[in-house]
C-alpha cells in the first residue's frame, strides 16, 4: 500500500496526509429524510474539491447506502437514535466515518450484499439488498468495529486524490 | 412524491416530478406506481428525466413497480441521468429494463415489441 514511503516527495499541501484533514463533522437523528439532508450537506462540503461528476456520484451513492443502512438496520422500525458522520480528505481520497449507537451488524461483520446476476426471471428479481454490494464496489479499506455499544464504520473512496508532485529530474 | 400519467403515441407515460427516488420516498413511489399502472393495458414508460439520484431503495422500488404490474407487462425507462444510469449498470438492472434516451425514442418503438 505504502509503496511511496521513503520517496522524496514534495508536499505542496501540508494537510494532505494519507488520512486527511477533516472537511466536516455532523450528527443527526436517524431518519431517511435526515439522511437526504446529510447527503446534500456532504455534497456541498465537497464542492471546493471540484470532483468530476463520475466521482461525485460514487460519493453520493456510497454515502446514501451506508447512512440508509444505519437508519434501516441499526435503528430498525423507527427506533430513535443518532448518526455521526465525519468526512476527511487527503492524498488517498475521501474518508467517510459513520458512527451510531444502534444494533450491531449481523455476526459482527458488514454484510456481503446481493450480487447482481445476469438475466434473472422477472418475478425473481431482487428488490433490495444491493446496498452493501454498491458500497463494496465503490469503497476501499472498509472497516467495521463496535466498541462500548457504538458501531464504527469507515471506508475510503478513491476520489479527489491529490496528485503526488513529481520530483524534478536532477538535470533541471 | 409527485408523479403524473399521460398518453404519448397511444402509450402510457408516467412522469416522475421529483429529483430523487431514495429510501425516503421509495415506498410512496411504488404505491403511486401501483395506482397509476392499475388498469393500464400494455407497455408503460416511466420518464425519469427529472430524477438525478436513485439509491438501492429507489432502485428496489422501480423493480418492485415492474413486478407488481404482473407477468407479460412491460415497463421501460426514459431519461436516466449519469448517476442513475450508474446504479442501474452496477446492479445489472440495465439488462432488465429497456432504457431509452428520450420519450420520442421510446414511443417510436412498436407497442407490441418485447
Amino acid at each position: 500500500m505504502r509503496h511511496d514511503a521513503g520517496m522524496n516527495h514534495v508536499r505542496a499541501d501540508p494537510p494532505a496526509t494519507a488520512a486527511g484533514g477533516v472537511l466536516s463533522r455532523s450528527a443527526f437523528r436517524a431518519t431517511f429524510a435526515n439522511v437526504r439532508l446529510a447527503i446534500e450537506n456532504a455534497m456541498s462540503t465537497l464542492e471546493p474539491l471540484n470532483l468530476p461528476e463520475e466521482e461525485k456520484s460514487s460519493v453520493e451513492i456510497a454515502l446514501a447506502e451506508a447512512l440508509n443502512n444505519v437508519v434501516e438496520h441499526a435503528y430498525p422500525d423507527g427506533t430513535p437514535g443518532d448518526v455521526k458522520l465525519v468526512l476527511r480528505h487527503g492524498r488517498a481520497g475521501l474518508l467517510i466515518e459513520i458512527r451510531d449507537n444502534g444494533r450491531p451488524m449481523p455476526n459482527g461483520r458488514t454484510p456481503d450484499g446481493n450480487h447482481p446476476t445476469e438475466s434473472e426471471p422477472c418475478n425473481d428479481l431482487p428488490e433490495g439488498g444491493f446496498g452493501w454490494f454498491l458500497i463494496r464496489e465503490l469503497a476501499r479499506d472498509l472497516v467495521y468495529d463496535r466498541e462500548n455499544g457504538e458501531n464504527f464504520l469507515i471506508f475510503r473512496l478513491a476520489v479527489g486524490r491529490k496528485k503526488t508532485p513529481v520530483r524534478p529530474t536532477p538535470s533541471l | 412524491m409527485e408523479m403524473t400519467s399521460s398518453v404519448h403515441n397511444g402509450l402510457t407515460v408516467i412522469t416522475v416530478h421529483e429529483n430523487r427516488i431514495d429510501a425516503a420516498v421509495a415506498m410512496r413511489f411504488k404505491e403511486n406506481m401501483k395506482e397509476l399502472t392499475e388498469g393500464v393495458a400494455g407497455r408503460v414508460i416511466v420518464d425519469l428525466s427529472a430524477v438525478i439520484f436513485v439509491d438501492s431503495s429507489g432502485l428496489g422500488a422501480v423493480v418492485g413497480s415492474m413486478k407488481q404490474m404482473g407477468r407479460g407487462r412491460r415497463m421501460d425507462l426514459v431519461g436516466l441521468s449519469p448517476s442513475v444510469e450508474k446504479v442501474f449498470r452496477m446492479t445489472r438492472m440495465d439488462s432488465v429494463f429497456r432504457i431509452f434516451g428520450n420519450l420520442d425514442e421510446a414511443t417510436q418503438e412498436p407497442a407490441d415489441a418485447s
